[in-house]
């Protein structure tokens, strides 16, 4: 007599190992996204504008500190990280002196009014709606393409809840 | 021993003084902006020639015939300008018919990159009713003294430059009078209310 094809303890035995090779590739995903870059945006520029602001949100979820160290885009002629500061009713705008970090476990907030990567020797006007690739160079991740979206002047500011760390002073 | 001491505390004393007071000189606005030098000194009376991108020319007596909302900046500059310049553009259409009576002036504070051509392009971008102003650097010296719009030049690195400069909307009677301030980002509600406020003060002052 022919017996049950079902193997009950076989059948079992290669679940756990299809769900082990799933968890391993998961885990294997998890750390290729150490850096993880979201909400890029940059506002429409008006007709003649050689600068740009590029606002996003650079989240750490490795366990060592990384840096941005550079920023480049066919766009413009350099791309530098500033940081703004009202004093007053004076809008203060200062390049950031070395690497933006990244703190380990945390993201930094680059947000209208705060800072913002800023395009100089901008070669064609950034138009509402369209898109735009920025090269993000970090000292540990190394080299990450990002997608910038161009929304219109009078955006209201991204608002996330996941901006608590913000550039360090 | 203790005399020779003295003086050369109060000596050290005096060079810091001196070191302060020059570093007050010319971190004031006005002074040592964008590194140059007025050669005339400024005048008493705060006027100066203002020319628009037709080319026509006004002084601090002609600029302002009708009530005015007046804004400094430059179209080198990648945030606060282009907000503000939309948000006027969004409150003028707010006001309607009533946005005849007002004057909009956005006056460059780098008429070293924003010439004529550049600016006119720069601000075709934007509602059709805010006129560019541009003027010789003492010139602006003085308007900007009057208003009390501070402005700095921030080197950026090789050639580039921005600005440190006041955020501030001011809106003036005829004639020039500062009577109030929108600041950076103002509501529109807030901000049309003071137009209208504006406006309509305006039009008893001529009544009177």
């Amino acid at each position: 007599m022919k017996k049950d094809i079902f193997y009950p303890k076989q059948f079992v035995v290669s679940l756990i190992l299809v769900f082990t090779m799933v968890f391993f590739a998961q885990m294997a995903h998890a750390a290729d996204a150490i850096i993880v870059v979201r909400d890029a945006f940059a506002k429409a520029t008006p007709k003649g504008a050689r600068t740009a602001a590029i606002y996003m949100n650079i989240k750490n979820n490795g366990a060592e500190p990384d840096r941005l160290t550079s920023i480049t885009t066919e766009l413009a002629d350099k791309a530098q990280i500033h940081t703004m500061t009202m004093q007053g009713d004076v809008m203060q705008m200062r390049a950031l002196p070395g690497d933006l970090i990244i703190p380990p476990h945390s993201s930094v907030s680059l947000s209208p009014m705060a800072s913002h990567i800023m395009l100089i020797g901008l070669k064609q006007p950034l138009i509402a709606g369209g898109n735009f690739t920025l090269v993000l160079h970090f000292a540990k991740c190394g080299e990450m393409d990002i997608n910038v979206i161009v929304k219109p002047i009078a955006a209201s500011e991204n608002m996330n809840e996941d901006t608590q760390n913000h550039l360090p002073q | 021993m203790k005399i020779h001491k003295t003086i050369y505390l109060s000596s050290f004393f005096a060079l810091g003084l001196l070191a302060i007071s020059v570093y007050l000189v010319i971190s004031y606005p006005g002074a040592g902006l964008s590194g140059i030098r007025c050669m005339s000194p400024l005048r008493d009376n705060a006027d100066y020639t203002a020319t628009d991108l037709d080319g026509h020319s006004f002084d601090a007596q002609t600029l302002f015939a009708k009530p005015t909302l007046l804004f400094f900046g430059f179209t080198y500059c990648p945030e606060v300008c282009p907000t503000t310049l939309a948000d006027i553009s969004r409150w003028l259409d707010q006001l309607g018919k009533d946005s005849d009576k007002l004057q909009v002036l956005f006056v460059t504070i780098d008429p070293e990159r924003d010439t004529p051509p550049q600016l006119k392009n720069y601000l075709s971008s934007f509602d059709k009713r805010i006129k560019g102003l541009i003027l010789a650097p003492c010139d602006l010296a003085v308007m900007t003294k009057q208003y009390n719009v501070p402005y700095v030049k921030v080197d950026l690195g090789k050639d580039d430059y921005t600005f440190d400069h006041g955020a501030s909307i001011f809106l003036l009677r005829p004639g020039g009078q500062m009577v109030e301030t929108l600041n950076y980002e103002e509501g529109d509600d807030i901000a049309v209310k003071k137009l209208r406020l504006l406006l309509n003060r305006s039009k008893i002052d001529r009544t009177n």
